[in-house]
């Protein structure tokens, strides 16, 4: 070993040390996972309709919650439907969280919850208090599928916009209202741009 | 083993490696959370494993340089504004270390990496290039290009037209 290896292992070995002791990892770590469970719990019937619902979901993705929101058709319009995914949405009702949590419009863009469609595949956005993205491919039908990548973490009660990502097989625009559908036609959340 | 006995066993040696790859004592309890997170949810599996801290340290490792990788493309000053210089470092007084520390901020990601996970974990190549799912030889390499860049950066003086990592510098 060299005398820079060595002088490069005590430097991180000294670094290390300096970094504060951090008591609260076990409920840090457990607390948001039992309530992402939760979340998740809820929508398993959503999960196992899915795999037969697929070509329900192509045909009718609507469920019984879409009264007001248009589906992807061949109509016209189709061909904005890619289009108009891009730009800043924020939550207004998302399934299975408690929507009265979500802030009212017109909070600062860098904290309040949004979600962010750019024109390069990429989203990006805040669950009220962690910067989150990953990438996304959706096509003029309607369909749409995401992967999450940087997500930083930070205790808070956070806006599940990426669980509705991940779960997104489907969405829809009407006017300023975006709408995402699970696999099974089951609604996600709806967002309102901003 | 239980979760919390492995967290309190192992938890702060998470954080520590966080803050040696990332420079950020914040982003350091927050990669140390979202592997711990992950290794909550899939625990009775982790736990039956020979070496479940090995498992997640990988997990907190590519953590690591996934979210690297995107803020470099993208967001920049988001990891790398708070890191390195944001916390003063005063029981950092031998100034050999802090010209060392900084030159490894210099380095990327991936070098960097290696580097922590050769010299500060003690991994030897074929296991580093288990952590990063990548070959041995290719290991083997990035750990000699980090550490020409890592010579360079603490002293450009000395390292000029050195190319060779077993130069002493």
């Amino acid at each position: 070993m060299t005398d820079l290896e060595r002088e490069l292992r005590a430097t991180m070995i000294e670094a290390g040390e300096r970094v504060p002791v951090v008591e609260d990892l076990v409920s840090r770590a457990a607390k948001p996972a039992r309530r992402r469970r939760t979340w998740l719990a809820s929508g398993l019937a959503a999960v196992t309709m899915a795999a037969v619902g697929v070509a329900i979901a192509i045909t009718a993705p609507s469920g019984n919650e879409t009264a007001g929101v248009s589906t992807p058709s061949t109509s016209a319009s189709t061909q904005t439907q890619t289009g108009a995914l891009i730009g800043n949405w924020r939550p207004v009702d998302i399934v299975g969280f408690d929507n009265s949590a979500l802030p009212p419009p017109g909070l600062p863009a860098g904290r309040a919850p949004n979600i962010t469609f750019t024109s390069d595949g990429r989203w990006r956005g805040s669950d009220g208090c962690n910067a989150i993205g990953g990438t996304y491919s959706a096509g003029d039908d309607g369909s749409i599928s995401t992967a999450s990548g940087y997500q930083t973490l930070i205790g808070c009660i956070n806006v599940p916009n990426s669980e509705v990502l991940e779960r997104a097989a489907r969405f829809a625009i009407d006017g300023r209202s975006l709408t995402f559908y699970a696999a099974g036609g089951q609604r996600l959340g709806t967002y309102e741009r901003v | 083993m239980e979760f919390d006995e492995y967290v309190a066993a192992r938890g702060q040696q998470l954080v520590r490696l966080g803050y040696v790859l990332s420079g950020d004592r914040y982003r350091a309890e927050d990669l140390a959370q979202t592997a711990l997170m992950h290794t909550y949810q899939h625990w009775r599996r982790v736990r039956r494993m020979d070496d479940p801290h090995a498992y997640v340290r990988r997990v907190l490792v590519n953590a690591h340089v996934s979210a690297a990788r995107r803020s470099s493309s993208r967001e920049a000053p988001l990891v790398m504004a708070e890191s390195a210089h944001s916390e003063p470092d005063p029981a950092l007084a031998v100034a050999e270390h802090d010209a060392m520390w900084r030159a490894l901020a210099e380095l990327s990601p991936r070098e960097r990496t290696v580097l922590v996970l050769r010299y500060y974990e003690d991994l030897d190549h074929a296991s580093i290039a288990a952590v990063l799912g990548i070959k041995e030889s290719t290991a083997r390499a990035t750990v000699s290009r980090a550490l020409a860049a890592l010579r360079a950066a603490h002293d450009p003086a000395i390292v000029k037209g050195a190319g060779d990592d077993h130069d002493r510098p």
